[in-house]
């Protein structure tokens, strides 16, 4: 079995078996009531599972996985954030990133930012600090009936919708995903996003949600080395010419 | 006696309206995309969290900018409060100029100009900056 093999089984198993946690803000809320359950978090369910498929290949710096992502300066210093860890993935653990948008022109939510961070990607190669290889964008795109259609870009028409590299996205056994700048961290496998909500407790504390319908728009999935050889969409032209 | 309200009056009127005040606080959104800003003035979710919720929403970060006047006391006057959700973060006036200017010289080279409102916005907030601090 390979790093994502793994990965998918930890991921799977804390998916169906949770009975003994709760989100952290419910924990948080009412200590003693859940004094004996687990407390849990998105950030939490992606470092148990990368840690857990580190160890069982036997990496000798599977137990840094966690301190990869400590901030060590700045205002997080100390704390673990999530677009460190990402960052370090790809520029030392050689993973590919692969930038992802339903809608790169008409936002549903008409936010500028996730055009900007389109704009980011596919001409800088880059996520906030991620290096960016890969793009698979316009899954699910805005109707023209909807009431936030060219709101943010008047003069362009419906955005050309592509299924093509979405249903590639669907033969990647295994990745980590990153929302808004690390602002939500998930799991992914075969076109699916496996999150938890840290305000619910089960079952509603896991979900399984296929990735053209998730809540977040522009994010960024992180594949293992592992698992390249399933990306099947085109390079950027930018990650040929810049050093990860 | 004109002369002597001309040379007089006018002056204190004048003194009146210079500028007194050490600070502005201003939405963290108005600073541009946060993988621009996040360097300075840190992530877009709560400061007391290591990341964000489950579910896109907004959060009510403000930028206090100060000028002539000490970071302890600025924090003192817009202190962080996690239980009411009140999220200051602080930044000089010398420290966030550069930026302003960088950040707004990049977006209007964007051949495409397909980001108009983000060199508008972050126009607008180095003018609110300025007319409450100073040049």
């Amino acid at each position: 079995m390979k790093f994502s093999d793994f990965a998918v089984e930890k991921m799977l198993d804390m998916y169906k078996n949770h009975s003994n946690q709760v989100g952290i803000k419910v924990k948080q809320a009412h200590p003693e009531k859940y004094k004996n359950y687990v407390s849990m978090d998105c950030i939490t369910y992606v470092l148990t599972v990368l840690k857990y498929a580190y160890e069982k290949v036997g990496d000798p710096n599977s137990q840094t996985v966690f301190s990869d992502g400590i901030a060590p300066s700045g205002h997080f210093k100390g704390k673990y954030v999530g677009m460190i860890l990402a960052e370090k993935l790809v520029k030392q653990r050689h993973w590919d990133a692969i930038y992802v948008n339903p809608d790169v022109v008409h936002p549903v939510d008409a936010l500028q930012e996730h055009n900007f961070t389109y704009y980011q990607a596919n001409k800088l190669c880059r996520y906030h600090k991620v290096p960016v290889k890969y793009t698979a964008v316009n899954y699910n795109t805005t109707a023209k009936t909807h009431e936030n259609f060219q709101e943010l870009v008047p003069h362009r028409g419906e955005t050309k919708l592509n299924r093509v590299d979405y249903d590639m996205l669907k033969k990647i056994k295994f990745g980590l995903g990153m929302s808004k700048g690390g602002t939500h961290t998930w799991l992914f496998s075969k076109g699916y996003v496996f999150e938890v909500h840290w305000e619910n407790t089960a079952p509603t504390l896991y979900e399984k949600s296929p990735l053209d319908t998730f809540g977040y728009l522009d994010s960024i999935i992180m594949v293992p080395p592992d698992g390249k050889s399933f990306i099947a969409l085109d390079a950027l032209k930018c990650s040929k010419t810049k050093k990860p | 006696m004109k002369k002597l309200l001309f040379f007089v009056i006018l002056p204190l009127l004048l003194m009146s309206c210079n500028t007194t005040t050490t600070n502005i606080v201003i939405p963290l959104k108005e600073f541009g995309p946060s993988s621009y800003s996040e360097d300075l003035l840190g992530y877009a979710f709560w400061q007391w969290n290591n990341h964000g919720d489950s579910r896109p929403r907004e959060y009510d970060i403000n930028i206090v900018v100060y000028r002539n006047t000490t970071l302890e006391k600025v924090s003192k006057q817009y202190p962080v409060i996690e239980a009411k959700e009140q999220d200051y973060r602080y930044i000089s006036y010398d420290e966030i100029m550069p930026y302003l200017n960088q950040t707004i010289k990049e977006f209007s080279a964007i051949k495409e100009n397909v980001f108009p409102l983000y060199t508008e916005q972050l126009t607008e907030t180095k003018k609110k900056i300025v007319d409450a601090l100073g040049e």
